[in-house]
């Protein structure tokens, strides 16, 4: 059967001596999320560029509905994969709106501009995102959790398969962190395939589906995140001493630190 | 591949959607229309276009030898209402020959040093470039120099001068990609390192220079003029000038794309190497056309962008077409002070000197994070 994403035994190295990653091997297909989860400098960002084409991994191959990144133009990858940065950084002051028609532009020729239908697109987009009082806003003016938003409905603008996340909740405090894992919980619900970086390992106990576990060895675990996560796996990770506990008024497993 | 799969997401619902609820459509909060920023485009440019019209009458009458508006209108409108001629040849003359070819070189140098300085902002992802100061207006300047030197004509001092604003902006671009960093001030900072440099060679160029007719011609492009400009020569550069601010308009939007830095434009589909060469090579021939026309006319192409910034808002899809039109009402102005002011004429890059320096100055101090 053909994956929608499917990645097969990639690698990445700086010098041929200094790998990054090897032997990495996955598949994600709509409705599925798997979050790569590691330490700083794991190399995590590193696999999800390679994921967008941004990167070019050393060895290995990345097919998307069965057909090698490398091969496909710019437009026909994007209108397949969207990618949503850490933090977006603009440095001119285009309005919400205006940012967010940048989404259509895999559909859009190199000297087309974006159609009333685009816009239609967007404002849907803001309705269905609880976006509107943003809209007219500088996007360079916005809080890091309102530009997380508005990063993530741009994604959906593009109208892709796969939204890729590159560690969507680093900068943002708790209360926005819950919020963008819960839209990412919903765009899986909605058929997205979604692929999601995170050092902190409640995340993809919170999100389920998959997990892929990246080591600084360069090395990656893939399992279904309820069964292959453990507190000897997460401890020897971040080689620190990790525990997963049932948190009774939560109702689910957390991963917690010994006493300081 | 199960139907599933080809199945596309659908949108997600929102924690709290602002859905239409029982076919009630949702009042979408936006601030009510009262600045220049959400007039429509087109009456922007109407008013703007106005402005430049204006200019052209009032630079067409004024001069030494004053021509009363209702004969430059006749003088003008002559080809479409066939009236009959109620104004010396003197005045023809000096409307036809010499004061609107110098106004539309004003207009179309305006023009293309604005859209060429808004692109490169754009393209740069830095508010702070312009073909100065970028050094392609003097890699420009330099190819000009050589061409003079070798006693070329004005389309092969044209190419000249492309070449080597091309070479200018290869290098400006290439010094922060070997350095690994990108910062706004690198980018500058190799700007003043290839301007320092193409300076040199011009100085250079004007040493050994023929001091009785090369070297006027060459200090001339220097201090940026349009006295010279007639229709011969304007014939040679309009076309190349036309089709690149043609080009520059018709991917306007893409330079917004190109403005999100190159892993978000690639990621949205950007041909990042085609798109952002062509623009580049675009706004290259307009700053080497204006060169070619009028010498190095200095911050035209770094402050225009960001007063029309100020007046239409950020995006391109709407600063583009505005900037070529304030560029060209200042480059009309800036004009008609250098040759009405005193009884000789001062230099047009003096003058925009003068001006630009002093407002981009308090834009500066305005945008603090510039």
């Amino acid at each position: 059967m053909t994956q929608l994403l499917e990645v097969r035994d990639l690698a990445y190295c700086y010098d041929r001596d200094q790998v990054i990653f090897e032997h990495v091997s996955f598949a994600v297909n709509p409705g599925e999320v798997l979050t790569l989860l590691g330490p700083n400098g794991a190399g995590k960002s590193t696999l999800l560029n390679c994921l967008d084409a941004l990167i070019e991994p050393t060895c290995g191959d990345v097919l998307i509905d069965g057909e090698p990144i490398g091969q496909m133009s710019p437009r026909a990858l994007a209108s397949k994969v969207a990618y949503v940065p850490q933090t977006i950084s603009v440095t001119y002051g285009y309005s919400v709106r205006e940012y967010l028609v940048m989404g259509a532009a895999p559909r859009l020729g190199m000297f087309s501009a974006p159609s009333k239908e685009d816009y239609e697109k967007v404002d849907a987009v803001i309705d269905q995102l609880d976006l509107a009082h943003l809209s007219d806003r500088a996007v360079n003016r916005l809080s890091g959790g309102e530009r997380q938003r508005v990063a993530i409905a741009r994604a959906i603008v593009q109208s892709p398969k796969i939204i890729l996340f590159d560690e969507p909740t680093s900068a943002l405090d708790y209360g926005n962190q819950i919020r963008v894992m819960r839209t990412i919980k919903s765009l899986a619900e909605q058929n997205y395939a979604v692929v999601m970086t995170t050092h902190n390992p409640d995340q993809p106990i919170l999100l389920g589906g998959k997990v892929g576990m990246l080591d600084r060895d360069g090395s990656m675990v893939v399992g279904e995140a309820e069964t292959a996560l453990t507190s000897d796996k997460l401890s020897n990770l971040y080689q620190t001493d990790l525990h997963l506990v049932y948190v009774d008024k939560a109702d689910r497993i957390a991963c917690v630190s010994s006493r300081l | 591949m199960s139907d599933d799969q080809n199945e596309k997401p659908t949108l997600p619902t929102a924690e709290k959607s602002h859905a239409p609820r029982d076919g009630v459509a949702p009042m979408r909060a936006r601030p009510p229309r009262t600045s220049v920023r959400n007039q429509p485009l087109w009456l922007v440019l109407a008013a703007c276009g106005a402005v430049v019209i204006v200019l052209l009458v009032v630079s067409l009458c004024s001069g030494r030898y004053h021509v009363p508006v209702r004969e430059v209108l006749g003088i003008l409108l002559q080809p479409l209402t066939g009236q009959e001629a109620t104004w010396s040849q003197n005045a023809y003359n000096v409307v036809v020959n010499s004061r609107l070819p110098r106004a539309l070189t004003a207009i179309l140098v305006g023009a293309a040093l604005a859209l060429s300085g808004a692109s490169y902002q754009g393209v740069f992802q830095n508010p702070l470039v312009s073909p100065d100061i970028l050094g392609v207006s003097y890699g420009a300047c330099v190819g000009a120099a050589i061409s003079i030197l070798l006693y070329l004509n004005t389309w092969q001092t044209q190419v000249f001068a492309f070449i080597g604003g091309l070479v200018a902006v290869f290098i400006t671009v290439s010094i922060p990609k070997l350095m690994h960093r990108r910062s706004n001030i690198v980018m500058v900072l190799s700007g003043v390192i290839v301007g320092g440099f193409m300076s040199s060679v011009l100085g250079l160029l004007k040493y050994v220079a023929d001091p009785d007719t090369q070297l006027a011609e060459i200090t001339y492009w220097q201090l940026g003029s349009i006295a010279k400009v007639n229709y011969s020569v304007l014939s040679y550069t309009v076309p190349a000038m036309v089709v690149a601010g043609a080009v520059v308009i018709a991917m306007r939007w893409r330079i917004n794309l190109l403005s999100l830095g190159e892993d978000e434009a690639r990621s949205l589909g950007v041909n990042l190497k085609v798109e952002r060469g062509v623009i580049i090579v675009a706004s290259t021939v307009l700053t080497a056309c204006a060169v070619s026309l009028s010498g190095t006319i200095g911050w035209v192409g770094l402050i225009i962008p960001h007063v029309a910034r100020r007046i239409v808002g950020e995006d391109n899809k709407r600063l583009i077409p505005t900037v070529a039109l304030v560029a060209a009402a200042f480059m009309l102005l800036v004009d008609l002070i250098a040759r009405c002011l005193t009884g000789f004429e001062i230099p047009l890059g003096i003058l925009t000197g003068l001006v630009g320096a002093p407002i981009f100055g308090y834009i500066l101090v305005k945008q603090r994070d510039v």
